[in-house]
């Protein structure tokens, strides 16, 4: 193309640009990414996403000129990692401006400086009517009485902190709350000889007496609903939150987060809750029986089939049975109370608020601006309104927190109203605290139930002496706030740090030798032969130039994506890493916290016994199978091709595919199986003793054909002429493979060996897809263990630490494989 | 006792499709005990899935095989007492030259302090005592092909197999083994069966050759009997080196005498001898082969009676002896070998005469010796 011509379109394309931008300015729109109230692959479907469109098609009316779109994170993890996604948009700069907070994550959200501070907005300090009549007045700016009417008194240091000069900075705001009560069904009430209207439990005593009369599995009818795994600690909260317990607490003077509850009324509600689970008891027929309550995966669905008596769930303050677990029950069948009143005299239950707040990457002001908009207007009496009027427009009128109907013009629905629903609700509402909400408070949930699990691994309720009992679970509480307190919150005692830094130290040391020896043996291995002729530099350059310009895109890509990211996470290993801000300096702490951390301990077991299963079900079955397919007289390429077909799928598809095929209930497929096989059905990925085999099961299904081909090929180089030599020497079928097959491929056989076992201490990711790492850390190995530091627990210092240690023990592997891949000579194989 | 007995003993491949390949077309050998049998023929004659089957590598399709007094056709080759050798060596890469001789051994259960006894005394008589801890891969070809003949001499068996032992070797090595490989059949005294394409391996091994041909036997008899009185002209033309020259042409009688007539040009006429007449009389007029071996011939006048003329198109003067290499006026071509040095320029006439007591006369058409009584060993 000659110049003239270039330069034509370029200035042709430089007008359009122009144009476009003159366009977009005229129009001033602006976009902002929201996890909320926007359409997108998150939107719901329900009345209650449908609630969410109206208020954004009214903020729409309202501010024509901002542009919300939902939020393009549409992967999906399983349990705590749930929040990962967000996290890692957060951390690559791409999360949405307004992003989705709630109470149990705003200490770290806040604490890792993820959301803007709303100090240009919002003016704690001075009413609407006061800054009026100073006539500092400005309508964008949110005051006083409309703060105290969004945010709910208990939640303010939530959503608030205070900084060193005892001023009030705001990061996000609520838009909806809700309580947890005890909901019951009044027909299995009625079923189970109880009034419905009457005897609902209203103490401790009650609530174990009426969920025992209740509670017949023969008569396939259960109590109440409990957590008993990672659940546990959120179920129980209530107890703990009536007991007066503090759960966590900000420490006087120091502003430091602290674990409390190993305190008396922690252990007191522990050991009713636990009770509830798994005590001992006779029923009519005398027949002995564990707890009242029903615990298993299903325990749900049976609820909804209507054989539940209680449980525990959340009740919205607009729309009171939003939970899709009540909202089909008429108020003729479903009675809603306060949680029962602990024996402090207390009932007080969980205040569960749904915020939003701008997260710190957003960087343009005219987006912040947008931003704070939006959220300003979600949560308003405006929002509010339309939602109501959504939910009265679809018949939902007489589930509707009263007050709400009143405030929003539809006082003629308020008395249809179920009263003790709308009691329930007030009271709650009243008598609530919100989650925990210091830094790294986003696991609490999980850490908390572990001396519960341990309790019921135990059979600790099922002592009979209280003494013994409580003695237990105190010391089983004591453990786990002490682990809590070093690990989410850091609060250990300076000598028992001073003798974790020298371990930590020694071990670091360890880890760099290694690692340098390593490098230098590796170099050896690979450096060119010793007969080299010696040149001079720019002899050797003229020689070999054109080898090195043709090297170079190779080298710089691994450079810039190998090298480069190890020589700064190496740097990041001893910070305290921040994604947004700055990170300190913190020594050799995040190796400290490493290796004093258990679950550090227990993912390098799992990661042992995932090694082990990949050795069996991954690394063998190939080799066998070749070894019998090369042995088939005819219809072998029929055979390859057949095992070779499950590795065209690719390795996401087929962890999902294998996901559904281990659907727990009998309608799973592999369950049906088994069925046809006279099998009762397994919970597969759901059972701690199955998952970790589950999780190996798919990569064996994929990977047999592809690793069986390499074999192939291998065994196709065997002299046919040693095994006729055999033969004659004397060697059967099983001979002739131990000692010429094998013998034979074994470089093959050890380099898919280290292979097999670098990737397996190295998995992560179909772990993720398939349990993340559940259920009760049952397939929580190394890799996962790194990615939930990194972006569950922000803590990415940790998380490089691990990482280091794990490459410390794939060391000698890596060694072995280079010293058998530098001898290897490779040729084709002979027809 | 272990003799060897192949009863029309047939090998096809892919029986009854159109494809089927007749590899070894019903032969009958007898080959006795504690004798070196050699079978020889080009590539493709069936001598190797002989052996093979002999082995029990491959399934005889019909026949007997019989080791010894046992029919050995359903046996498994480690059951019927045989050891091989192969022309690739087949040693174990992965073992030492001392675990490759004890292999069988050790899967016999053989007790360790025998299995040592014997495979020292092995490689004591291979000479392979220092590289008993050497793996195949730091061996020659030669010491490679050792420590195979090793592996079947520590196990003792009746039989020893040998499928081309020695193509892989160079022509020194070569002359070496074949020594080695005799003086072994002596010393050990055992029955040998001995593959090979290479006459000479033949001729100086053999006690007995076989010579095949498109899966069947062409002659059996010991080497100076196959080289002497060949039974037809494949045998005669495959045993010798250079190979025996054939004149195309056919007999007449006259003057009382008969002669040889070149069929084209009736130009050489070579009046037969007594013996030869003899045989010649049956055949008149038929087409007939005049087979001459090079050393037979000498040089000769041009008038002499028994003249063929020719032109020298290569000479090779070896030394003890030359070979020249003939073009006849009818097309013929002739190998004569000369004793000593004899020089003679390209294009250049010369005359020889066959030595007519060591000549033999074939059927053209069949291909058979004629007066040669066709009775197989």
């Amino acid at each position: 193309m000659c110049a003239s011509r270039l330069h034509f379109f370029l200035a042709l394309l430089l007008c359009k640009i122009a144009f476009f931008s003159i366009t977009v300015t005229a129009e001033s729109t602006v976009s902002i990414r929201t996890t909320d109230f926007a359409p997108g692959p998150d939107a719901l479907f329900n009345i209650a996403g449908k609630a969410e469109m109206a208020v954004y098609r009214a903020f729409r009316e309202k501010y024509p000129n901002i542009r919300p779109e939902g939020n393009s994170l549409s992967l999906k993890l399983e349990g705590p990692a749930g929040e990962a996604p967000l996290l890692m948009s957060i951390a690559g700069r791409t999360a949405p401006d307004v992003i989705h907070v709630n109470t149990r994550q705003s200490g770290s959200y806040i604490g890792r400086n993820f959301l803007l501070p709303l100090d240009e907005y919002i003016n704690s300090e001075q009413t609407a009517a006061e800054a009026k009549e100073l006539g500092e007045y400005d309508d964008n700016t949110m005051y006083r009485d409309e703060l105290e009417e969004r945010v709910r008194p208990q939640i303010w240091d939530a959503v608030s902190r205070v900084d060193s000069e005892g001023k009030r900075h705001f990061y996000f705001l609520p838009f909806s709350y809700f309580v947890r009560v005890m909901a019951y069904n009044k027909t299995v009430f009625q079923e189970a000889g109880l009034d419905p209207d009457k005897d609902y439990p209203k103490t401790w005593d009650e609530l174990a007496a009426v969920a025992q009369q209740i509670q017949n599995p023969r008569e396939d009818r259960y109590g109440i609903i409990l957590g008993k795994e990672g659940g546990a600690g959120w179920t129980s909260l209530p107890f703990f939150f009536s007991m007066g317990s503090k759960i966590v607490e900000r420490e006087e003077g120091t502003g430091k987060w602290v674990a409390r509850f190993n305190d008396a009324g922690a252990v007191q509600a522990a050991d009713f809750y636990s009770r509830l689970v798994d005590a001992p008891w006779t029923d009519e027929d005398g027949k002995q029986r564990y707890g009242v309550g029903m615990s298993s995966g299903e325990a749900w669905s049976i609820w909804d089939r209507g054989r539940i008596g209680m449980s525990l769930l959340y009740i919205n303050d607009i729309l009171i049975n939003a939970d899709d677990h009540i909202s089909s029950m008429s108020p003729g069948e479903l009675g809603l109370v306060p949680v029962p009143f602990a024996p402090s005299g207390q009932s007080i239950t969980e205040l569960h608020v749904r915020g939003l707040g701008v997260c710190a990457t957003t960087e343009d002001p005219e987006k912040i601006a947008a931003s704070w908009k939006f959220l300003r207007f979600v949560g308003s009496p405006a929002a509010e309104r339309v939602i109501v009027q959504t939910y009265v427009e679809n018949g939902y009128a007489s589930f509707i927190n009263p007050e709400k109907l009143v405030q929003h013009g539809y006082s003629e629905y308020a008395a249809t109203v179920p009263a003790q629903w709308k009691h329930t609700l007030k009271f709650a509402l009243e008598n609530s605290l919100p989650e925990p909400y210091g830094e790294n408070c986003q696991v609490y949930i999980e850490r908390a139930s572990k001396p519960l699990q341990s309790a019921f691994s135990e059979g600790v309720p099922r002592i009979t002496d209280d003494g013994t009992r409580l003695a237990r679970l105190q010391e089983l509480y004591d453990t786990a706030v002490k682990e809590i307190n070093e690990k989410m919150l850091g609060q250990i005692p300076e000598d028992e740090m001073v003798f974790r830094r020298k371990v930590a130290s020694a071990v670091m040391l360890l880890v760099a030798v290694s690692f340098v020896l390593m490098f230098t043996y590796i170099w050896r291995l690979f450096s060119g032969s010793e007969g080299e002729v010696k040149r001079g530099f720019f002899g050797w350059i003229k020689k070999y130039w054109l080898a090195y310009v043709l090297l170079a895109p190779a080298l710089a890509s691994i450079f810039v994506f190998n090298y480069y990211p190890l020589a700064v996470g190496a740097r990041m290993a001893f910070l305290d890493y921040n994604v947004i801000g700055e990170s300190t300096f913190v020594g050799v702490d995040n190796f400290a916290a490493v290796l004093f951390d258990s679950v550090f301990w227990v993912s390098v077991l799992r990661t042992a016994e995932y090694v082990f299963w990949s050795l069996l079900l991954v690394f063998l079955p190939p080799i066998i199978l070749a070894l019998c397919l090369s042995e088939l007289p005819r219809a072998s390429v029929l055979f390859r091709v057949l095992y070779y077909l499950p590795a065209l799928v690719s390795g996401l598809i087929v962890m999902l595919m294998w996901k559904m095929f281990f659907d727990p209930s009998e309608a799973g497929a592999l369950n049906q199986v088994l069925a046809i096989l006279d099998f009762g059905p397994q919970k597969w990925l759901q059972d701690k003793s199955q998952a970790m085999v589950s999780i190996i099961i798919p990569l064996a299904w994929a990977g047999m054909g592809p690793g069986c081909l390499i074999y192939l090929a291998a065994l196709k180089t065997v002299p046919e002429d040693l095994y006729e030599a055999s033969a004659i020497d004397g060697a059967g079928f099983l001979g002739r493979i131990w000692h010429i097959t094998l013998p034979t491929i074994r470089p093959l056989v050890m380099i898919q060996l280290i292979f097999v076992l670098i990737g397996a201490f190295q998995s992560a990711d179909n772990v993720l897809v398939m349990t993340a790492g559940g259920p009760d850390h049952a397939t929580h190995v190394i890799g996962l263990e790194i990615f939930y530091d990194a972006y569950v627990y922000l803590r990415f210092g940790v998380a490089i630490a691990i990482a280091w240690i794990l490459g410390f023990f794939l060391i000698g592997l890596t060694m072995f494989q280079m010293k058998r891949i530098s001898r290897m000579t490779f040729t084709t194989a002979k027809s | 006792m272990s003799g060897v007995t192949l009863k029309q003993l047939k090998k096809t491949y892919n029986p009854g499709t159109k494809d089927a390949f007749y590899a070894v077309k019903g032969i009958d050998l007898e080959i006795r005990d504690k004798e070196f049998m050699v079978l020889v023929g080009p590539s493709g004659c069936g001598k190797s899935t002989t052996l093979r089957m002999i082995a029990g590598l491959e399934e005889a399709s019909s026949g007997d095989l019989c080791i010894g007094d046992r029919r050995v056709n359903d046996v498994l080759p480690k059951n019927r007492g045989v050891a091989m050798v192969f022309q690739n060596y087949a040693l174990y890469p992965h073992m030492t030259v001392a675990d490759n001789m004890a292999f069988g051994l050790k899967l016999r259960k053989t007790p360790k302090a025998e299995i040592q006894q014997r495979v020292e005394q092995a490689a004591d008589t291979l000479g392979l005592s220092s590289m008993l801890n050497r793996k195949p891969k730091a061996l020659s070809g030669g010491q490679r092909q050792r420590v195979a003949l090793g592996r079947a001499i520590v196990r003792k068996p009746d039989v020893f197999l040998f499928d081309e032992p020695l193509s892989n070797l160079d022509a020194k090595m070569r002359v070496q083994m074949r020594a080695e490989i005799s003086k072994l059949h002596a010393s050990l005294n055992a029955t040998m069966i001995y593959v090979t394409h290479d006459q000479t391996e033949a001729m100086t091994m053999g006690d007995r050759i076989c010579v095949m041909k498109d899966g069947e036997i062409m002659q059996v008899d010991e080497p100076i009997n196959i080289y002497r009185n060949p039974t037809n002209m494949f045998t005669a033309g495959f045993i010798g080196l250079p190979q025996m020259n054939f004149l195309h042409g056919s007999v007449m009688e006259a003057d009382g005498g008969y002669y040889f007539v070149n069929q084209a040009t009736g130009v050489d006429r070579i009046e037969f001898t007594a013996r030869l007449g003899e045989i010649a009389r049956a055949h008149l007029g038929k087409p007939l082969v005049l087979g001459v071996r090079p050393e037979h011939f000498s040089a000769c006048e041009a008038d002499d009676p028994w003249a063929i003329h020719a032109r020298v198109e290569v000479g090779e003067p070896l030394g003890a002896e030359s070979f020249i290499h003939l073009s006849t006026a009818n097309g013929d071509k002739l190998v004569v070998r000369l004793v000593g040095i004899v020089q003679s320029n390209i294009g250049q006439s010369l005359s020889v005469k066959p030595n007519l007591d060591e000549v033999h006369l074939f059927d053209a058409e069949s291909g058979l010796r004629l007066e040669a009584p066709h009775v197989l060993a």
